[in-house]
């Protein structure tokens, strides 16, 4: 039985597998499977399989599939966009994918777009991947010459068009309302929802957005069924997932698990262990918007609720291990200025906010910080709390603060009361 | 002061390059490529970050002629795309050096040390995050997480990436880079 | 009507909108920034957080933003929970993180938003150690400062001035805690509203630049209700005095808006709000003065001027009085001419000195019989004259020939938002509420059908969904075609090319259910607002009900003129006939011109004729001009900011402007100094003593009503002087009006004893009613912690509701009547000679009175002339070319400006520019063009 539907193609080369030897390894049947079936099953087969999307929220993909209207009267236009804007610090999953099996990304697309009844799609890609660019585009070349993308698909009068956009480097862009207004040549700002992009969302089309991760789970999915998805977890999650390690550990690296993989699995025997001499301090379990969790949250599944009910999320899957020679206070202020910075500007809290925070995290590293400053600290990231902005930037900014003022919290005292950081 | 933020936003430069990127019209093979991307967008004024990505791939950075040779061409008022030119990071809206260096200063490449690597650059270079070195050739920009966490510290210069970094490696690439430029020049 | 609590207390509230508006209609204080009730939500602040609970049971509530919230049936929130309390501080201590503390050299501080809501929010305390970010500021024109080191990116600015004034020059730049508000380049704010981002903006980024060269605290400002004169539409205004640092006499300090519902709404235009400045320039007419006649300087005798002196006002009232005594007597022809910048009471008061047979509209006759037509079509009971609010929920809209973005700004700005209602439509269908301006303005939706048919672009062709351009002619046998088509019938005379457009501008217009037809007097063609009556009424009997028809006027009181003046024939053509019979009748005749410049209204040689063919002219205005320097007699005359009357605007709705000021000097209002006179006068009869006897604005409101029955409404317009609440006048000073006992103190220690105001209940000091609930007098809208303009929610009938005391204003009762039966415009009769001259107005530039004002001078356009490019190529012009063109007499230079619009053999020449004046007078007409030769240079 297939066990790593996401990973299969990729091999050790740095190189893309083409099309013959895609297809050669049965890819695009789902597609085929999918042509000739009807679009609305589709749908249903993706909510019962249980994918949750892979871009940090983990909705159920089918679910929202199923709110883009459908039938006769329903918009004729509609959009299908594959968000690859990848730029969560620490995770490095999509391109990965994307580098290395481009059709299968495509596939998924392909089945998607045609399961929403859209006739046009978007790769909304980092300006930054280059090489992902360039092997999409080939990739997406050579499934037209073969006419499965293009007009009438395989001769089921079915058409589709990918397009690939290259954006020009914003973390904000990754948002799905911010992605939509970049796609449309505007600033890439949140967009006010309702209405959601299922309804109303590129040029005012109903429109689906999903991650590359997501897509590329599509292809396996419609191709063994529903039952051969769930069985691949191994915890409540169906799936298998990217999940990766950064930090000091003896053997960062990215591989296909088994959703509901213990977090322990994954940083000490896939990527080794801490490096020698070095503790495990904390880890922020899928990205750098996810609250700090420490050791003691090793043996938690990597499931979506599990993590969840710890008091973080699971974010991309991609941790970050935090040793216990690097300094806290510092990566809190590492990821602090790369979410003020990457603000969009629009909300009051994330704008003015995270900049106030990341000057008092300054202080405080730099040995200048005061013990009230804490106090302030955790006010600010209370009111950037979910709901009180206008997106999920600041929420997210401010889960990393939040959870390495309690983890931590002795750090932050040591640098103030010593005047110095004390892992300089 | 641009460790943290960009450059003041609308800031105009003195900077006077006498070279394509003051030029006020769109070269033919430029007008090509932005043609090309009509068709894959619902209206005109979609494709105005294409068009200017498309501009700073040929003159290396937006100037305001640029800006206004591709607010005329596209259509769009040139505040419009400025709004969208000053919005987005990769839209150099002052001159930059041949080879741009973004440097990864993300979480996982800053555990891996990359302050001291980037030390290392500027102090390599002469120069400050923002700014271009004195030949010309190289102008660092700090960059959000580029994607390369496992393989940290990371940096793309041009269009290649280059992974686990180290104080050797970041040399033999300048040095490399600028011995092809010196090259280039005396050709 | 579904119920809410609110930290308590139930209250009924208004369906369908958001908690924010509706604690604020409750009197609920909540502070916000980003939401603007003409402007809706878009939640981008964070200011205006509540709690929401889910039930009773529910006591820790989720926190949302009120702007944001639809009220539900049975909803339950709390504004002063100390969760909210707390995260609303804290926004505004987030704002204040790199807000300057400036407040004290801050033009918006006493009138600033930010600082209302950071009291309102409690927060005193800074906690923020670090610095503050600072921007360069630009450039932005003679209107507007830029100061965007004090912006709290609220997102107002560019939402107004983009989304809902269509201009493109303004935008948020850069991102993060760096946002920028600016334009591209340093340069001139392009869009004709740039001057309500001074209201817009809720700190001091953008304040007015001509309120600074003569600034002071809004506290410190006397303001009363007045009505913009700047064109005809009528829009509410509150300018400010304050005594002049010189000679102390009160000067005019700006102009706000002052909302009306059924008008602006919150909204001027540019000409509006910094035109004012014209009462404060050095044409301004301060004293009497009287031709001496003393011998001429050679070049100014040339044209007839006269050199003046000042004269003691007695001794002109007395030669003015000796003048009437003569006419009484038979021994003299006295002439009046009105003008249709003057109110009704001064156009009265002349008609009823020299007679109504005597009384000249001060038009040229093809003007007058413009306005007459609009009345007549006015009367007719298909026929309904839109407000903006319901020219804005127009559904279908067509223009014929009128370039309201120039003539009748606020209109233009009205239409734009009537662009939207498909958007709106389909939000309604996925249950997005309006007032969720991000969400509405994000779904897909094609503008509204608008159709522009005009001489050339105009500023509307942005969202117009077809246009067409061409001469009057063409542009009435367009409309004809429509109105045939809508009828049911073959349209006669519309070329193959446009009947396609024809055809499917007449299927919306009668497919849709708000159909709104606008055309005017701009367009100086009869034959098109025929055809747009012809359409209206079409459209009225094919869906049975009366049609939006909204037929723009030109000048403030035109409509007002119109009614005074109904003989097509008192037209200033016809004058000089006149005046020629009476002198070879060896009568001599004594001219009177009432606040007119009678060389914007008929050709040079007309206007020369009247000139010198009048024994006597007298001349009672408000700027030295090309009349004024003919005249023997000069009165000044009060401006509408010092002076009360009434003015029609062009939906027929008579509104009064009180006086916000004592004219400077000898100024009054011109019905005065001819009262004046009157009581003067040594012949003194039953109608000499009567207008002897007018001493308030109100007894020739009287007298107007009693003699014109369909002006009724001008007597029962406002009260009268001696109106009290509660023994009190209305005080034009805040309570916090400084310096009164120390301002004169260089005179006299003794407080000065306030002028008193003849006409109106009004008092010029701080004693009196300062609450704009109980009198809609009171202009100065403020509210206790609420300095802002925003206070103005405090006195309305819920938001975007009336004012609750009323807004002022009746509609005329005119009789109704039904329009004949017009045939279509005859087709031109072959080639004439020359090129067609097609007037072209400009908000800067068209109008006189605030072509006057140093901002907006600075800002008109060279008098070009707009060529059509294959005219251009054909005869070798070149952009910038100077040309001269010839028509009647008249000639004029002007610079050639390429046109793809502008009909081909048709030129468009500037309407009242200064310097070209006569062109204005003549458009539509034939002339003749001449290429000038560019000088070369040297002296040879
Ligand atoms: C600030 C921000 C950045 C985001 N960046 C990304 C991203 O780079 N890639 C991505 O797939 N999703 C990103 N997301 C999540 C998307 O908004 C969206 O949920 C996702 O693309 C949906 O796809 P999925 O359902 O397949 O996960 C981001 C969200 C936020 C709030
Ligand atoms: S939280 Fe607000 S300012 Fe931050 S990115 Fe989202 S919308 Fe923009
Ligand atoms: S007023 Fe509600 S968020 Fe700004």
């Amino acid at each position: 039985m297939l066990t790593n539907p996401l990973t299969k193609n990729i091999g050790p080369q740095n190189t893309a597998i083409d099309l013959a030897g895609y297809r050669a390894a049965g890819g695009y049947s789902g597609w085929r499977k999918a042509l000739a079936g009807d679009p609305g099953d589709l749908v249903k087969m993706v909510q019962d399989a249980g994918l949750r999307g892979r871009g940090g929220a983990g909705f159920n993909t089918g679910l929202k599939w199923s709110f883009v209207p459908r039938g006769d009267d329903s918009p004729s236009i509609k959009y299908l966009v594959c968000n690859a804007d990848e730029m969560e610090p620490g995770t490095f999953k999509d391109r990965l994918l994307m580098e290395r099996d481009p059709h299968l990304l495509i596939e998924g697309m392909a089945i998607a777009a045609y399961a929403i009844e859209a006739r046009t799609a978007y790769i909304f890609i980092r300006g930054e991947y280059h090489t992902a660019t360039a092997r999409l585009e080939k990739a997406i070349a050579e499934a037209r010459e073969e006419g499965l993308l293009g007009e009438n698909i395989l001769g089921t009068g079915y058409s589709l068009e990918i397009h690939l956009h290259c954006s020009a480097g914003n973390y904000i862009c990754g948002e799905e309302t911010a992605l939509l207004n970049a796609l449309e040549g505007k600033r890439a700002v949140p967009r006010a929802k309702p209405p959601f992009p299922q309804v109303s969302g590129l040029w005012g089309k109903p429109t689906v957005v999903n991650n590359v991760e997501t897509f590329c789970n599509i292809p396996h999915l419609i191709d063994l069924g529903v039952d051969w998805y769930k069985s691949l977890g191994r915890g409540e999650d169906a799936g298998t997932k990217l999940f990766g390690v950064s930090g000091k550990v003896k053997n960062p690296g990215t591989w296909e698990l088994p959703m509901g993989t213990p977090i322990r699995e994954i940083i000490e025997v896939h990527a080794g262990g801490m490096r020698d001499g070095l503790k495990l301090k904390g880890f922020l379990p899928g990205g750098g918007s996810t609250d700090f969790l420490g050791p003691e949250h090793l043996d938690l599944p990597m499931d979506y609720d599990a993590i969840g009910k710890s008091g973080s999320r699971m974010g991309t899957g991609t941790i970050i291990v935090l040793d216990d020679k690097t300094c806290p206070v510092g990566l809190v202020l590492n990821l602090t200025q790369f979410f003020a910075r990457e603000s969009c500007g629009w909300c009051t809290p994330c704008r003015d906010g995270l900049p106030w925070a990341v000057k008092i995290l300054q202080r405080i590293e730099n040995g200048e910080g005061r013990l009230e400053d804490i106090g302030l600290l955790q006010e600010q990231v209370r009111y950037m709390g979910p709901g009180n902005t206008f997106c999920a930037l600041a929420p997210g900014a401010a889960e990393p603060i939040q959870s390495a003022l309690k983890l931590f919290e002795q750090d932050f005292v040591e640098h103030i009361e010593k005047g110095c950081c004390p892992y300089l | 002061m641009s460790s943290v933020f960009e450059p003041e936003v609308v800031e105009v430069m003195d900077f006077s390059k006498a070279d394509r990127s003051t030029e006020t019209q769109l070269s033919a093979e430029e007008k090509r490529e932005i043609d090309a991307e009509f068709s894959h967008y619902e209206d005109k004024a979609s494709v105005g970050l294409e068009a200017l990505r498309i501009v700073q791939k040929h003159r290396g950075w937006i100037s305001d002629q640029s800006l206004q040779a591709v607010s005329d061409y596209l259509d769009i008022p040139s505040a419009q795309l400025e709004g969208v030119a000053t919005f987005f990071q990769l839209i150099f809206r002052q001159p930059v050096g041949k080879e741009v260096i973004l440097f990864c200063k993300s979480a996982s490449c800053w555990i891996m040390g990359c302050a001291r690597l980037q030390a290392r650059i500027e102090q390599k270079l002469q120069i400050a995050p923002g700014q271009t070195s004195g030949d010309g050739i190289f102008t660092l920009l700090e960059t959000p997480c580029l994607g390369d966490c496992d393989k940290a510290p990371v940096m793309m210069v041009g269009e290649e990436m280059h992974r686990n970094l180290t104080e050797q490696s970041i040399d033999e690439i300048i040095d490399n880079k600028k011995r092809r430029h010196a090259d280039e020049s005396t050709d | 009507m579904p119920t809410i609590t609110i930290d308590g207390d139930d209250y009924e509230v208004e369906e369908g909108q958001n908690l924010l508006s509706t604690c604020l209609s409750l009197g609920i204080d909540l502070p916000y920034f980003c939401w603007h009730p003409a402007m809706g939500s878009v939640g981008a602040c964070r200011q205006c957080a509540v709690i929401e609970y889910k039930d009773a049971e529910d006591h820790r509530g989720r926190l949302v933003m009120s702007c944001m919230t639809p009220i539900k049936d049975g909803g339950l929130y709390s504004v002063t929970a100390e969760q909210a309390r707390e995260f609303r501080g804290s926004i505004i201590e987030d704002l204040m993180t790199n807000h300057p503390h400036d407040c004290p050299v801050c033009e918006e501080g006493g009138e600033c938003h930010l600082q209302d809501m950071t009291e309102m929010t409690g927060h005193t305390n800074r906690r923020y150690r670090g610095t503050k970010r600072t921007h360069r500021n630009q450039y932005l024109g003679p209107f507007i400062n830029h100061e965007m080191n004090r912006c709290i990116a609220c997102y107002r600015c560019t939402r107004f001035y983009r989304d809902y004034a269509g201009g493109t020059d303004l935008q948020a730049l850069g991102r993060n805690n760096q946002v920028y508000f600016g334009r591209q380049q340093e340069g001139v704010l392009e869009n004709g509203f740039s001057g309500n981002l001074v209201e817009v903006c809720p700190t001091g980024v953008f304040t007015d630049k001509t309120f600074s060269k003569h600034y002071v605290r809004k506290w410190d400002l006397q303001t009363a209700p007045s009505i913009c004169e700047h064109c005809a539409v009528g829009c509410n205004t509150a300018p400010g005095a304050r005594e002049g640092w010189d000679g102390k006499d009160q000067m005019l300090r700006r102009v706000i808006n002052l909302y009306h519902r059924e008008i602006n709404g919150y909204f001027l235009c540019d000409r509006g709000r910094f035109g004012y400045d014209y009462v404060n320039c050095d044409a301004r007419l301060k004293a009497v003065l009287a031709a001496r006649t003393d011998t001429l300087i050679e070049s100014t005798a040339a044209r007839g001027e006269r050199i003046h002196g000042e004269i003691p006002p007695r001794e002109a009232v007395e030669r003015l009085a000796q003048t009437l005594a003569q006419a009484q007597k038979g021994q003299r022809r006295l002439i009046g001419i009105g003008s249709p910048r003057a109110s009704l009471e001064n156009n009265f008061a002349l008609r009823q000195l020299v007679g109504p047979d005597n009384f000249y509209a001060g038009l040229a006759e093809r003007d007058l019989h413009l306005l007459h037509l609009v009345d007549a079509i006015q009367r007719d009971p298909r026929i309904h004259s839109p407000t903006t609010p319901e020219i804005e929920s127009a559904d279908a809209i067509l223009i014929l020939g009128e370039d309201i973005s120039n003539t009748a700004p606020r209109v233009g700005l009205a239409v734009r938002q009537a662009a939207r209602n498909r958007q709106r439509r389909q939000a309604r269908e996925l249950k997005i509420p309006q007032w969720q301006d991000a969400s509405v303005r994000q779904l897909d939706g094609d503008p509204s059908p608008i159709a522009v048919a005009g001489f050339e672009d105009s500023g509307l062709d942005d969202i117009a969904s077809s246009r067409f351009h061409g001469t009057p002619e063409e542009i009435a046998a367009f409309g004809h075609a429509l109105a045939q088509l809508i009828a049911g019938k073959q349209p006669a005379e519309v070329s193959p090319e446009y009947l396609e457009m024809a055809q499917q501008i007449s299927e919306t217009l009668s497919a849709s259910e708000r159909p709104l037809v606008i055309s005017g007097c701009g367009c100086r063609s009869g034959e098109i607002l025929q055809a747009a009556a012809q359409l209206a009424t079409a459209l009225a009997d094919r869906n049975s009900n009366p049609c939006a028809l909204y037929l723009t006027c030109l000048e403030v009181n035109s409509l007002g003129l119109a009614q005074l003046c109904t003989d097509g024939k008192k037209a200033l053509d016809h004058l000089p006939g006149a005046l020629r019979t009476e002198g070879e009748a060896k009568n001599p005749s004594s001219v009177i011109v009432l606040e007119n410049e009678l060389c914007r209204r008929v050709d040079t040689a007309t206007a020369d004729e009247i000139f010198s063919l009048a024994d006597e002219l007298i001349v009672l205005d408000l700027l030295h001009n090309l009349t004024t320097r003919r005249a023997d007699l000069v009165f000044p005359a009060a401006a509408t900011v010092e002076s009360q009357g009434t003015v029609i605007n062009s939906n027929g709705l008579a509104q009064c402007f009180y006086a916000v000021y004592e004219g400077p000097g000898f100024i009054q209002e011109s019905w005065r100094w001819l009262a004046d006179a009157a009581a003067f006068c040594p012949e003194s009869n039953a109608l000499i003593s009567t207008i002897a006897d007018w001493k308030h604005c109100h007894d020739l409101n009287q007298a107007i009503a009693e003699a014109f029955p369909e002006l009724e409404v001008v007597a029962e317009l406002g009260p009268d002087e001696d109106f009290r609440i509660d023994g009190l006048e209305v005080a034009r000073q805040s309570h916090r009006y400084s310096g009164r006992t120390a301002i004169y103190a260089d005179k006299s220690v003794a407080e000065h004893k306030p002028v008193k105001d003849p006409d109106a209940p009004l008092v010029f000091s701080m004693e009196g009613i300062q609450d704009p609930d109980k009198s809609p007098l009171q202009a100065n809208i403020w509210s206790p912690g609420w300095n802002s303009n925003q206070a103005l929610h405090k006195f309305l009938q819920g938001i975007g509701g009336k004012r609750r005391c009323g807004n002022g204003g009746r509609k005329i009762q005119r009789a109704s009547r039904s329009l004949p039966d017009w045939k279509p415009a005859v087709q031109p009769a072959g080639e004439a000679e020359g090129f067609l001259l097609l007037p072209i107005y400009r908000m800067f530039g068209s109008g006189e009175l605030s072509a006057m004002a140093p901002a907006i001078a600075s800002v008109i356009a060279q008098p070009f002339v707009l060529i059509n490019r294959h005219d251009a190529k054909r005869l070798d012009i070149d952009a910038g070319d100077p040309l001269e063109i010839t028509v009647g007499g008249d000639r004029c230079q002007l610079i050639a400006e390429i046109s793809d619009s502008i009909p081909f053999g048709s030129l468009g020449v500037p309407y009242g520019f200064p310097q070209v004046e006569p062109l204005g007078t003549e458009a539509p007409a034939r002339g003749q063009l001449h290429l000038l030769q560019l000088e070369t240079g040297g002296d040879q």
